[in-house]
């Protein structure tokens, strides 16, 4: 029983990672620095459990000759289960899969409460401005992964920098709009243009009228060091789910909020889209 | 602030599994690195190596990061199987609680980490403070009993594991795939229910509960240090999240980078797979006093640029 079950918690936490490499959804957990890890840890379970497989019919010849006791302190693998081990099988078994099951692959609104929105770029030091590019964001008629936003290095700084869209709206990251906020130049080239941004949506709690948040996360590791970025977007709030996706369009403005300047969006437009494929920003 | 604590079982399960697809691969690799110790590292070798010299010994050990660089989730299982091999108490305690550390990687990671808040500064005092919390412990450690320390399965004399081995290469083999099957499965269940504690408080507590602590150093350092045993994050990455803590000394994040790596949520439990839990006890409050009473009074001042 023991030795079945020692197989099977193999084959799942590495059929689980390989999984989660193979349908692309380790982009929404890991940076993906971390993912050929994913993908090397799969593969070596499964090999660990087909070697498990085999190691555990073999049988250790003993040292009752010599009276000495190497490799004999190992548990037979095919002894009896005792309640410890059926706990350690129900640990390693349940709450894997239960996960895998439940999660829906981004936060909630709980978490971005929890956590509070970032609204000062200080406060992540290892963040960079986007490079203008949203290659993994739905394009303009929905799709995903199709738009060519390729950044050419020799453009100079500043809006040029970024891509625009088929409506002239610059299209940037939150990210963007908070280094601009910090940038005097930049903010001064950012200050009344149309831009548009994708992110989640998050009304006040309430109901509180006077706009609503823009989120979205960045991450240094993986979704466990997320932090939501908000950008405030002035305008009356919608009808779209809480923590739905949606790109907004509007006005950029920078604001002084007890001495220090955030960016806030007066809403033209608002559209729900997909997911994009990679929701993170690093 | 509206409330201190929102439970979610969706973010729960998703930032839990964020959580184990990142730390189950440097597992593997520690179980691996155990299998190739099990395999190809007799005693008698590893006694060649180290020095005669306790002291020495220790300050190896806690150098040995440097070299051999181990995450704290892939460490433990390390370290079992050094000390099957008759590694000294003291030697593997020094290179256990330095290794996430004092290691490279941890090193560049704190310095892009705190760009403008004195990164040189932060990444010199964050390994020489592990280092010496690592040392001293070890040190403390040293004049323990082994049962006292240890789980009833690992307590052998130190070196005294030596004997010949009759078994053909099959059979070394079979065990070692034994061997290291058993070690992933052991350190596997307490990283997930450490993950799982670590994980509740992650994504349901309001961490604004503890910016008011920010304003008195004495606060702001056992804060922080209680703040980085919950979240239970991995060394590559925790300084990134300590260097957001803007409004606090940088003596309380110091704290949470050197306290967090060996103290943590899911460490207290991976740890229950080598030490007794009395031990566990000790570690964990002797490990909180020296780190509190180096960063609340030592004169480390607000770095910056």
């Amino acid at each position: 029983m023991k030795r079945v079950l020692t197989l099977i918690t193999l084959l799942l936490w590495g059929g689980t990672m390989l999984y989660f490499w193979w349908s692309g959804r380790i982009a929404s957990y890991l940076h993906p620095q971390f993912h050929p890890y994913v993908l090397a840890a799969g593969a070596g379970l499964l090999l660990l459990a087909a070697l498990w497989w085999w190691a555990s019919r073999e049988t250790d010849a003993g040292c009752g000759e010599c009276g000495c006791h190497h490799g004999h302190d190992e548990e037979p693998p095919r002894s009896r289960l005792s309640a410890g081990a059926v706990f350690a099988f129900v640990v390693l078994l349940l709450p894997l899969s239960a996960a895998a099951f439940i999660s829906p692959s981004q936060f909630g609104e709980a978490m971005v409460m929890n956590r509070g929105i970032v609204t000062d770029i200080s406060q992540l030091p290892s963040a960079e401005i986007s490079g203008g590019g949203w290659e993994d964001a739905p394009a303009w008629d929905g799709s995903v992964g199709d738009v060519d936003m390729t950044w050419d290095e020799g453009q100079e700084e500043g809006v040029e920098y970024f891509t625009r869209g088929p409506d002239g709206s610059i299209q940037v990251e939150t990210l963007d709009l908070l280094f601009a906020a910090q940038e005097p130049g930049l903010r001064e080239e950012f200050e009344n243009q149309r831009v548009s941004i994708l992110g989640q949506y998050v009304p006040p709690r309430g109901g509180a009228e006077g706009g609503f948040n823009l989120v979205r996360m960045f991450v240094v590791c993986c979704a466990a060091d997320a932090r939501p970025l908000g950008i405030k977007v002035t305008g009356e709030p919608v009808a779209v789910p809480r923590m739905g996706w949606v790109r907004i369009t509007g006005v950029a403005r920078f604001e002084d909020n007890g001495g220090l300047l955030e960016p806030v969006l007066e809403l033209e437009k608002i559209e729900e889209v997909e997911a994009p494929r990679e929701s993170f920003l690093y | 602030m509206d409330h201190w604590f929102w439970f979610s079982l969706p973010d729960f399960a998703y930032s839990f599994l964020s959580v184990v697809l990142e730390g189950v691969p440097f597992i593997l690799m520690g179980v691996a690195l155990s299998g190739v110790i099990d395999v190809f590292l007799p005693p008698r070798v590893l006694a060649r190596l180290l020095p005669r010299n306790a002291a020495a010994g220790i300050l190896l050990g806690g150098a040995l990061g440097a070299v051999l660089p181990m995450c704290e989730c892939g460490i433990v299982v390390v370290i079992r199987r050094l000390l099957q091999k008759g590694l000294p108490l003291s030697n593997a305690m020094a290179y256990m609680l330095a290794a996430p550390v004092v290691n490279p990687i941890v090193a560049v990671s704190t310095y892009a980490a705190f760009r403008g808040q004195g990164p040189l500064e932060m990444m010199l005092c964050r390994i020489g403070l592990s280092f010496a919390v690592a040392v001293i412990m070890a040190g403390l450690v040293y004049f323990l009993r082994r049962g006292f320390v240890l789980r009833p399965d690992l307590v052998l004399p130190e070196g005294k594991d030596e004997h010949h081995d009759h078994r053909s290469g099959r059979e070394k083999a079979a065990a070692a795939v034994r061997a290291a099957t058993g070690d992933f499965l052991d350190v596997t269940v307490f990283f997930v229910l450490g993950a799982a504690v670590a994980t509740l408080f992650n994504t349901s507590v309001n961490q604004q509960v503890i910016m008011p602590l920010a304003e008195d150093r004495a606060l702001a350092v056992g804060s922080m240090m209680a703040l980085a045993s919950l979240l239970s994050l991995c060394s590559t990455s925790d300084a990134f999240v300590a260097a957001t803590f803007t409004a606090f000394p940088s003596a309380s994040k110091l704290a949470f980078l050197v306290f967090g790596p060996v103290v943590d949520l899911k460490l207290v439990f991976i740890y229950g797979l080598v030490f007794r839990k009395r031990f566990i006890v000790f570690l964990v409050a002797g490990l909180a006093i020296l780190v509190f009473v180096l960063c609340a009074f030592l004169p480390i001042p607000n770095f910056r640029g």
